[in-house]
């Protein structure tokens, strides 16, 4: 089995534990927590696809940027919305 | 696109690449926007979140097997490799596609026999809404999948094909948490 291949099944197998994870992380009783855990372990899901299976980290800059520049857009989207609903007293 | 600044030989992207990464941007914004409404409808409501995790746990776990195999499609349909490689993966993953699918039809033939119908709860009308854009995305990526495992395509065609194809898959990686996993 060639190197890259394996690195391709090595990440898959990442994938699945972090789903598992978070599945399993699901019973228990932590509240809020719980959605920062569950959403903290679909980022690192999501960094393991767009590096790895997805390429971008070995992409031309531009390509990064154009895929960083929707990444940016929403960061501001859900900063600002969230900074409103989250404060109102 | 040869020459770029600090770009060496293999480093350069095809336009092909660069305008599927600008288009996978547009989506992440009416994705991002739909995951926003999600999470304000959460902070809205009480209790835990009425679907089954157990399915959707599985078809996060199919989705991610097919990307997988698409990354090997890609991987298969380079330079170096012979005709036609690239077909059994892509076969694989268009049909992995079509078992997400089919757990999604069994789950909503559930979700409605539960009483869980378009209605008064937002958040239940949102499942609905980001669970059929997912599936009409995976629709059209399945017939993506298994148009090109039916012809010789270009490498750049895998490439682009199997991008969008990461993309519907890492939808689903958030919209699973956010719709299933809802402490109560």
């Amino acid at each position: 089995m060639d190197r890259r291949l394996k690195g391709l099944l090595t990440v898959w197998l990442l994938l699945l534990a972090l789903l598992g994870a978070t599945f399993g992380l699901s019973f228990l009783p932590w509240g809020a927590w719980g959605n920062a855990a569950s959403l903290g372990i679909a980022a690192a899901k999501a960094a393991l696809i767009v590096t790895v299976f997805m390429r971008l980290g070995a992409s031309q800059p531009l390509v990064r940027l154009a895929a960083g520049a929707g990444l940016f857009w929403l960061t501001i989207l859900m900063a600002l919305t969230l900074a409103d609903v989250l404060t109102r007293v | 696109m040869t020459g770029r600044t600090g770009a060496g030989p293999g480093t350069t992207a095809s336009p092909g690449q660069l305008g599927l990464w600008l288009f996978l941007s547009t989506e992440v914004m009416m994705f991002g926007a739909l995951l926003l409404a999600i999470t304000l409808a959460r902070l809205g409501r009480s209790g835990a979140a009425p679907f089954d995790k157990g399915l959707g746990a599985a078809n996060t776990a199919i989705l991610l097997t097919s990307s997988l195999l698409v990354a090997v499609a890609v991987e298969r349909s380079g330079p170096c490799s012979g005709p036609g490689r690239a077909r059994l993966p892509l076969v694989g993953a268009a049909a992995l596609g079509v078992a997400f699918l089919a757990v999604k039809a069994v789950e909503y033939r559930a979700d409605f026999a539960k009483g869980l119908v378009p209605g008064p709860d937002l958040f239940v009308n949102l499942y609905y809404v980001a669970t059929a854009l997912h599936a009409v995305h995976l629709t059209i990526g399945v017939a993506l999948l298994a148009g090109l495992a039916l012809v010789r395509p270009q490498p750049s065609t895998v490439e682009a094909a199997g991008l969008y194809w990461h993309f519907v898959d890492l939808v689903w990686v958030f919209l699973y948490p956010a719709l299933y996993l809802v402490p109560g």
